[in-house]
């Protein structure tokens, strides 16, 4: 008799619902989210000023028609796909859900392996539309400012989601083929298949296909590319995005199905076996994962000791080589463009009523961008959870940990951040923009310095539910702002004075030594 | 029945009332006498039962647990190899060896977690590789480590184990209360499971186990593990009582102490390979040198360290 | 006799008329403009009289309402709120006013609209004179919470002492505030009740000053509370500059919504004082304090900052004070607990034994819906 798959999806809805009554009869952590959110929408009302900038908005429509035909822009979006059938290939796919109380909560109990599926399905997604209209609360001043509908941005977001999920399912669906593969084959030619999925994903995308009207909107990705341009506007028949929507809406339970049917036993295997099938797969995909022992290092330092432990911990995130190769995409990209200057991509061009505010609104983008790359620096200590009392028993001196942390941080920040000013040197020209891009750089040293601050005193501010630094924990984007606006400032006052490169880096070192003492002071009185 | 009557007495005013609803009881006053209440449930219950308690009726295959020549290769690493085992109702079989002998993937492949690379599991009669599910059925397993769904209730997870293996809602709520009485869990009944210590956690996990109905097949990986002497007491003298009553239980543990008190024959393992079997009896014969379980147990895992 | 008269006057029934009729002729909206050429405005705006100051002249005026229509008017709405105060003085000690309370505040809000319609069939009702209606509702507003909403406080809270404390042991229980918050109780529950009235629950920035729609160029600065609001409208570089400092007292535009919020800022008040004195559970006070801070901010994004002049759409900050204060009790509450200066006495939840059993209302019924099934049916 096997167990009722709606026992497992409302038990899996009533985990969820749990979850969020105890954070929220939790008066600390309650207050922690609130002044999140409402510091995330303090921070989108700012961002929403750039909404009045309309013209700037248009002008990059007008950009994007001129350079990029539809074919472009559906095989760009092929590459999602792409990249989520290779990915699942190479990875656990749907197995990557589970944790290790499934494992030993559910893989034994008489349900089959697809009715644990759905319910790890069900609960992904629906944190996935939580976290979907929280993000949509929370921007609701940039929409209101930028005269956007509402019920048309939800619903290209629950457009958006549903691609995701599709190339989530198609990934699976990679992720089982190889499976199949593996136990019936041994020969490492089997690989080769991974090559015929990528082209039978990838070819339908290419403009060559995407000609084919009837065949375009078949495939996901160019029905979600279809719905994007007529929603947004950008290249459009003109025929609405319903028809796309539809097809989108096709291809998720035929997805969403084959993938129900196809998990079995390997579901299970592949996840419960996660840490002993270290002589069985490759150096390569092993690496991709950060499955590497680093336990024997040349390193007789214990802040390289800690900056190896995390920089490896951070491997083993699913997101982590992605980011790494974003990072060379990205850079590889942003230096073509500023060195070659390419006639058929031209930068924005700020219309002349807006000239007076051009320079305030490049150092604001600059600020912000590198504000939301900072996030990583305060994850920095919060990734540590319970392990912190590993840390702190250890011989390790508090400002050795802090400073591994520190630099590990300015790695991960520049690493997020300097894509997207390679970017923005190259699409937003305003006048003396190549020395105000300077900046960045003790923006980036100070908001890693502020983001490690925050991120060590998270654990003092959970443990201490009496007296939690809820000015802190409010002010992290309030903080980073306001050293970004000081440090403006002290350019402005110092821009035509010699003086200027010695105020400049004597406050970026004054800030950052002492948001690192007072890192290192928060670690000391964690209890 | 008079056990039942005796789970129902002791039950509060919350868990009656749940009791009646789920029996139906028709209760048209705000306010009832407790007594009154009581007596309503157990004239249902003798009702509801008047066929006989339907788990008194249940026997098992006559091997329980039968493992053939079973091996487990991970990568290049042979984790078990060629083990036979079997464990028949009424006994309780000890699985005992260093870290890293093989016991955890045994029982892993038991509860049909990882499937093995050569051999089988039956468990009742039921092959874990062709029918999972119905071998999966009767198969209660703990794992060595104790872990739950934190945001779940302690009577919510109980009630979703017994849902999953479909126990009858009656059954369960009666054997939800025998067994939260006897490890000690009322208080906690509304706690959730990510705020309880080691050894609470370990008895809701018990509890989840025994909210199916005997006959039992248990694998379980150290037992005793969290709980303090009272609670691992009143396990191995419920054990016991579960044996006596047909059960069969494949207990896993490197606390030599344990395995000595509870178990009725032992299976030695060291580095995958089976290197001792039998009752102690049998185990002293094959170790003439030694005469505690701990020097067998060293005997046999590689001889006994000089002093 | 002048000593009887006096005595005759201070008694109940003239005491409160003469507050009600003090409260007719009080201003609800003051506007003090200075536009950047010198211009001043001022106006002030009742119910019966209006004032209006532009450039060195001063203009008095009288509603244009029909003067009994006017005063049927303020009979109609003020009849529930008096006749609460009757029954109030009358109620025992233990029996509890909320209940009419808030069917006091139901009927005073109905009538208040039957009254906006009146102009329909009551001669001379003309709706058209905004100043008086907007006075009107106010005067509703200010008369219920100071004809109801206080005394049923007060009421509520003399008769729900903790079991711990007699009425006679009231210095135990002032120490009790005193330590956790540093006020006497009298002064915690004022101090809660102002946070819920007067203190702003949300900041609006950035509106238009002519087309009232969100413009970050026209710096806009709103304070909105339930009971008031106060805009300061900045000078604009490109639009003819002014200062106007807007105050509205019963701010009534979001009718209902604004009176539920108030429910709540006061339940949150009044179940707060309860954790304080260990007879409530904090889950309890957490989830009413998130249902209220839910309320203002969903209110306070929809309907904006100064919608009695339409400026919907500005860009709304909540600013939930009483919640903060709220949650900064408890904090204090838990600071005391955890340093062992105070202790922690749950409060009485039923037995689990006891030899009476409540079965649920829901149970019951559908006992008895399937009894009379059985019965009638099959």
């Amino acid at each position: 008799m096997t167990a009722n798959t709606f026992s497992l999806l409302v038990n899996e809805i009533r985990m969820l619902f749990n979850h969020l009554k105890r954070t929220i009869t939790t008066p600390s952590m309650l207050l922690f989210y609130t002044i999140m959110l409402v510091g995330t929408y303090l921070v989108s009302s700012v961002i929403a000023i750039l909404g009045s900038y309309e013209p700037l908005f248009v002008s990059v429509t007008t950009v994007i028609e001129a350079t990029t035909d539809r074919g472009m822009i559906m095989s760009a979006l092929g590459l999602v796909s792409l990249t989520a059938v290779v990915g699942g290939y190479l990875g656990r796919g749907p197995s990557a859900e589970l944790t290790e109380t499934d494992e030993y909560i559910m893989m034994p109990v008489p349900a089959r392996p697809y009715q644990l599926f759905l319910a790890k399905y069900m609960r992904r997604i629906l944190r996935k539309l939580g976290f979907a209209f929280l993000a949509l609360l929370v921007v609701l001043p940039l929409i209101a400012s930028s005269n956007l509908l509402l019920i048309p941005l939800g619903s290209l977001i629950v457009c958006f989601i549903i691609f995701m999920e599709v190339n989530y399912f198609l990934g699976g669906i990679s992720f089982q083929i190889r499976s199949r593969l593996d136990k019936r084959f041994k020969t490492p030619l089997r690989h080769s298949i991974l090559l015929f999925i990528a082209l039978a994903v990838y070819i339908p995308t290419l403009p060559e296909a995407t000609a084919n009207p009837i065949f375009s909107l078949l495939i996901p990705s160019n029905a979600f590319a279809y719905i994007v341009m007529e929603m947004v506007g950008i290249l459009a028949y003109g025929s609405g995005p319903l028809i796309g929507v539809i097809c989108l809406c096709l291809g998720y339970p035929i997805a969403f199905l084959a993938v129900a049917n196809l998990v079995d036993q390997d579901y299970y295997e592949r996840f419960a076996l996660k840490t002993s099938n270290g002589g069985k797969e490759s150096r390569i995909s092993r690496m991709i994962r950060g499955e590497i022992d680093f336990s024997e290092s040349r390193y007789n330092d214990p802040l390289m000791w800690v900056f190896l432990k995390d920089f490896w911990s951070k491997m083993r995130k699913p997101l982590q080589f992605w980011k790494y190769l974003y990072f060379f995409i990205g850079m590889t990209i942003a230096l073509y463009l500023n060195i070659v200057r390419p006639v058929w991509l031209p930068p924005f061009i700020i219309p002349s009523e807006l000239n007076y505010a051009a320079v305030p609104a490049f150092l604001l983008v600059l600020v912000l961008v590198t504000q939301m790359a900072s996030v990583n620096a305060l994850l920095s200590f919060v990734d540590e959870k319970e392990n912190i009392y590993l840390l702190k028993s250890s011989p390790f001196k508090a400002s050795d940990i802090v400073l591994a942390k520190y630099f590990l941080s300015l790695v991960e920040v520049t690493l997020t951040a300097a894509p997207i000013v390679g970017f923005l040197a190259y699409f937003m020209r305003v006048e003396g923009s190549f020395y105000l891009l300077t900046l960045v750089a003790p923006l980036v040293l100070i908001f890693s310095a502020t983001g490690v601050m925050v991120g060590a005193y998270v654990p003092v501010f959970t443990n201490e539910l009496s007296d939690p630094p809820v000015p802190l924990a409010f002010g992290f984007p309030a903080i980073n702002i306001g050293f970004g606006v000081l440090l403006m400032a002290i350019v402005a006052m110092y821009a035509e004075n010699m003086q200027l490169v010695q105020v400049m880096p004597a406050f970026v070192v004054v800030v950052v030594l002492g948001l690192l003492a007072l890192a290192t002071n928060a670690l000391r009185s964690y209890k | 029945m008079n056990s039942v009557k005796s789970i129902v007495e002791r039950m509060d005013n919350d868990e009656l009332i749940r009791l009646a609803r789920q029996l139906d009881v028709s209760l048209t006053d705000r306010k009832v006498k407790r007594n009154l209440l009581v007596e309503t449930i157990q004239g249902e219950l003798e009702e509801h039962y008047r066929e006989g308690i339907p788990w008194k009726k249940t026997r098992l295959n006559d091997l329980a647990i039968q493992i053939n020549d079973l091996t487990k290769k991970f990568g290049k690493t042979v984790a078990v190899r060629g083990l036979n085992l079997a464990v028949r109702p009424g006994q309780i079989v000890g699985l005992v060896g260093p870290n890293g002998a093989g016991k955890t993937t045994t029982l892993r492949i038991l509860a049909g977690i990882i499937r093995p690379t050569e051999g089988s599991v039956l468990v009742n009669g039921f092959d874990m590789n062709a029918h999972p599910l119905k071998a999966k059925q009767r198969l209660g397993y703990i794992p060595e480590r104790p872990t739950c769904y934190p945001n779940l209730k302690v009577r919510e997870y109980l009630t979703f184990i017994a849902k999953i293996y479909r126990v009858p809602p009656i059954d369960a709520t009666l054997r939800m209360k025998e067994y939260v009485d006897l490890f000690q869990l009322n208080g906690l009944l509304d706690a959730y499971i990510g705020t309880l210590s080691k050894g609470n956690l370990q008895r809701t996990l018990l509890v989840g186990i025994f909210v199916k109905p005997p006959p039992h097949i248990l694998a379980l990986d150290e037992p005793i593990y969290g709980l303090d002497p009272r609670g691992a007491w009143s396990l191995k003298v419920h054990l016991k009582k579960l044996r006596d009553e047909g059960s069969a239980i494949l207990v896993s543990t490197h606390i030599l102490e344990v395995a000595e008190d509870l178990c009725d024959r032992f299976v030695i393992m060291n580095e995958g390979d089976v290197v001792g079997k039998g009752t102690l009896e049998e185990l002293h014969d094959q170790t003439p040198n030694a005469h505690t379980i701990e020097e067998i147990f060293l005997e046999l895992t590689g001889g006994i360290p000089e002093a | 006799m002048l000593a009887r008269v006096g005595e005759k006057l201070r008694s109940f029934w003239p005491v409160q008329l003469f507050k009600a009729i003090i409260l007719v002729f009080i201003p609800y909206s003051i506007q003090f403009g200075v536009w950047s050429t010198g211009f001043v405005v001022v106006d002030l705006g009742s119910m019966f009289w209006s004032l209006h100051y532009p450039a060195g002249t001063l203009l008095v005026s009288l509603t244009s309402m029909n003067p009994w229509t006017a005063a049927a008017n303020l009979l109609v709405v003020a009849g529930p709120s008096l006749y609460f105060c009757y029954r109030l003085r009358v109620m025992s000690a233990e029996e509890s006013p909320s209940r009419l309370a808030a069917a006091t505040m139901v009927v005073s809000l109905i009538c208040l609209v039957l009254v906006s319609y009146s102009y329909w069939f009551v001669p001379g009702g003309w709706a058209s004179d905004s100043v008086y209606w907007q006075s009107l509702q106010g005067f509703v507003t200010v008369l219920l919470v100071l004809f109801v909403f206080i005394p049923t406080l007060q009421r509520v809270s003399s008769q729900r002492l903790p079991r711990r404390l007699t009425r006679s042991n009231k210095h135990i229980r002032d120490r009790l505030y005193l330590k956790i918050a540093g006020f006497a109780p009298r002064h915690v529950s004022k101090l809660m009740v102002l946070a819920a009235l007067i203190l702003p629950y949300g900041v609006g920035l950035f509106a238009d000053t002519y087309t009232f729609i969100l413009s970050f160029s026209s710096p806009l600065v709103g304070f909105a509370s339930v009971s008031y609001q106060i805009l300061y409208l900045a000078r604009t570089p490109d639009k003819p500059s002014s200062i106007v400092l807007f105050f509205q007292l019963g701010s009534m535009a979001a009718g209902f919504f604004m009176l539920s919020v108030l429910g709540l800022q006061v339940l949150f008040a009044h179940e707060i004082l309860r954790y304080l004195e260990d007879r409530v559970t904090k889950k309890r006070v957490t989830l009413i304090g998130l249902t209220l801070l839910v309320s203002l901010v969903l209110i306070g994004a929809l309907t904006g900052v100064g919608v009695n002049l339409g400026l919907f759409n500005n860009a709304f900050i909540p600013f939930p004070v009483s919640v903060l204060i709220g949650l900064w009790l408890i904090q204090r509450k838990d600071q005391l607990l955890l340093e062992g200066e105070m202790e922690l006495t749950t409060p009485e939840l039923p037995t689990l034994y006891e030899q009476e059993v409540s079965i649920p209302i829901i149970y019951v019924l559908e006992s008895r819906l399937k009894k009379w099934f059985r019965r009638y049916i099959s």
